[in-house]
């Protein structure tokens, strides 16, 4: 197939191949100069199209192999939905907050064309809650650029691509909603107008919020109950404002925080007020006697106090240089470690106080961190107070006993008391769902103790309370607290911080329940007091009424047989219940 | 001849893959234009899917809930009404001792 032709020859020579130069030997130079002038014309010719040809598909190589990028038909190739910012759920998975795309109206001045009051009247017709002269500045101004409106309605959107303008431009946006409106806004806080947080989880949880959804320990269900509980409470005792908490005692997750009064997210903030500051997670309180349950418990874990200990309250106790300590409806007699308790006396405390010895106070202190601010992530976090540690003396120890001096946030006093009754294990307080997983274990006071810690706090809320209530059957413990309001560094006379903590069910602690009024009226439902117990702890027990059957929390009906509580608290220390 | 029969035969084969590449282009940029349209509608549906789901949370606010509830005779459950298998027993009929033949 490949074999090379020959052909026959007639003399000799003839079968050799004459060379290139040698086919013009019979050719004049002319022709010759000619000839090779055009093959040299050609070859160049050539060598343009070669070159041309070859630059083509080296250009195509380039393109289809080296360079290869699949096809896309349209601008829009994302195959997922995505908003800038994620929602916050609440730990069910309920939208606490959530963006919404919108369109932005924005104007290029610069392109407008025709009489701009014509135009300022026609686009304030289509957005009339924007000012007519505020349109007419910015289309009139002189920069490449202005927002009308942002977040426009659907319905203003097309009553601006009715008008048909090409100088305005709709460019895609994003609002933030609360659909849950007042219930969750402290905690929640918000964002700006560009949606970068400035409050609250927003601001705490930015950057998250730009990757994924954030879910929060809060229960919704369980936040409205405490709230509604709450605004009656408000209302019913008169006062300022109030506060309710409810923490999972195991866990330190925070299922309900209420700070009224509140704000709906969903207006843009004004002024900053009132209703803008979260009293549970910012503000610092003496919560008064609640602080007696710390200094008891400290008694006991470090041996000094036994239960049984009797403490002379039959009269106020004198310190040097200090006003006499008086009890508040004082029992006048001797009372056990638990009767203090009960009878919330001062004298008792002041005297437990003076035995514990500062040094050891301001130690166990600060193993509930009642020193530093709270390892939460919210920006709204307050710095307790209290008397500089170098003043504190046998006065100021004595004072300390019955929670004066020393201010908290309720966060901090409500992982406090927790850890007193679930076996004596610290949880700082958490926001996040499953925020404490992982986290190494902090013991602050020993498994006795918080057992006997918990009788007591039984003991505190049942003694007076009728066998056959509804909420007997839930084993609340607690203790009530009240104590003069501070205002500009000022005591207010007979203006109250009532504070009640309860814990439910005492055999088995499962919720931790803070009820907090901020100055409540001596009202004629309370037989015109105003302290704790007419009114913090009535809204408290009211909360844990509503919220135990939500957990699933059976009534203990057998609490009403003789010795059962005593058994089920697994203790030799009963306190005989006076009624 | 016979390189004149190889040379058709390629030329055939080169035009055929010719063919058959342009059709299988065409086809593919077609499938490419639906999946891209389900992709759209995907997105589309999510697009809707949240906003029903931003509405369902507007609409099932505890708050609004309880506005709502206020047109009808439910109350939150109490702890009275809960009781213990042991005590609905003495309520049944049957607690007396007498029994059903």
């Amino acid at each position: 197939m490949f074999r090379k032709k020959t052909e026959a020859f007639y003399f000799p020579g003839q079968e050799i191949p004459l060379q290139k130069q040698d086919k013009w030997r019979y050719l004049d130079m002319t022709t010759r100069r000619q000839l090779k002038t055009a093959a040299g014309r050609m070859g160049f010719i050539a060598c343009c199209f070669l070159s041309v040809y070859a630059l083509i598909i080296g250009r195509l190589f380039y393109l289809t192999v080296m360079h290869y990028e699949p096809r896309s038909l349209h601008m829009e190739t994302k195959s997922n939905y995505t908003l800038a910012r994620h929602n916050i759920v609440d730990r069910k998975g309920i939208i606490l907050a959530t963006s919404l795309p919108t369109w932005d109206l924005s104007v290029d001045p610069m392109l407008v064309k025709g009489d701009p009051q014509e135009i300022a009247a026609k686009v304030h017709s289509a957005l009339p809650d924007i000012d007519e002269e505020s349109i007419y500045n910015k289309i009139t101004s002189n920069a490449g650029f202005k927002y009308i409106k942002r977040n426009l309605t659907p319905k203003e959107r097309s009553a601006i691509n009715w008008l048909g303008y090409h100088f305005l431009a709709e460019t895609k946006g994003e609002k933030r909603v609360y659909p849950q409106g007042n219930l969750v806004a402290h905690l929640l806080g918000g964002v700006d107008i560009d949606n970068i947080g400035i409050a609250g989880i927003e601001k705490a949880y930015d950057t998250e919020l730009l990757e994924k959804d954030v879910q929060l320990s809060i229960d919704t269900s369980v936040q409205e109950m405490t709230r509604t509980a709450l605004v009656k409470g408000i209302e019913k005792f008169k006062a300022q404002g109030g506060l309710a908490v409810v923490m999972d005692i195991k866990t330190g997750e925070i299922l309900s925080s209420v700070s009224l009064p509140d704000y709906n997210p969903n207006v843009p903030a004004g002024k900053a007020g009132k209703e803008r500051f979260n009293q549970a997670t910012l503000g610092t309180y003496e919560f008064g006697s609640v602080f007696k349950l710390f200094n008891t418990a400290l008694g006991l874990d470090s041996k000094i106090i036994k239960i049984d200990d009797i403490f002379d309250a039959s009269k106020p106790l004198k310190l040097k240089g200090a006003k006499a300590i008086e009890d508040y409806r004082g029992q006048n007699r001797p009372l056990t470690v638990t009767e203090i308790l009960i009878h919330s006396s001062n004298i008792g405390s002041a005297q437990i106080g003076l035995k514990i010895g500062w040094e050891n106070q301001k130690e166990f202190f600060g193993r509930f961190g009642f020193y530093e601010k709270l390892p939460i992530a919210l920006p709204e976090r307050g710095q307790p107070q209290y008397i500089k540690k170098e003043k504190w003396n046998e006065v100021e120890s004595s004072r300390l006993a019955y929670g004066y001096g020393i201010s908290v946030t309720p966060l901090h006093l409500i992982a406090g008391v927790a850890a007193l009754v679930n076996g004596g294990v610290y949880h700082a307080p958490t926001f996040i769902k499953g925020g404490n997983e992982g986290k190494t274990e902090m013991r602050v006071i020993s498994e006795d103790t918080s057992k006997k810690m918990r009788h007591m706090m039984w003991s505190v809320v049942n003694w007076d309370l009728p066998d056959n209530a509804p909420i007997a059957a839930y084993a609340v413990g607690g203790k009530t607290g009240s104590r003069q309001t501070l205002v500009n560094g000022r005591y207010v006379e007979g203006s109250l911080r009532t504070s009640f903590v309860g814990v439910f069910p005492m055999t088995d602690p499962k919720y931790i329940v803070l009820v907090s009024y901020d100055d409540p009226k001596k009202v004629k439902e309370t037989k015109m007091f105003n302290t704790a117990g007419w009114n913090a702890k009535a809204t408290g027990l009211q909360i844990i009424e509503e919220i135990a059957p939500y957990f699933g929390i059976k009534p203990i009906t057998e609490l009403k047989q003789p010795g059962y509580i005593e058994r089920a608290l697994e203790r030799s220390l009963a306190h005989k219940k006076r009624k | 001849m016979k390189q004149r029969t190889f040379n058709i035969l390629c030329l055939m084969i080169a035009t055929l893959s010719g063919v058959g590449m342009f059709l299988l282009k065409y086809h593919v940029a077609e499938q490419e234009k639906k999946l891209e349209l389900l992709r759209r509608q995907i997105i589309d549906d999510k697009r809707e899917l949240h906003l029903l789901q931003a509405d369902w949370a507007v609409l099932t606010d505890p708050q609004h809930m309880r506005e709502l509830i206020k047109e009808t005779n439910l109350k939150p459950m109490q702890a009275k009404q809960i009781v213990s298998p042991k005590e609905l027993e003495n309520r049944l009929p049957h607690s007396s001792g007498e029994k059903d033949v």
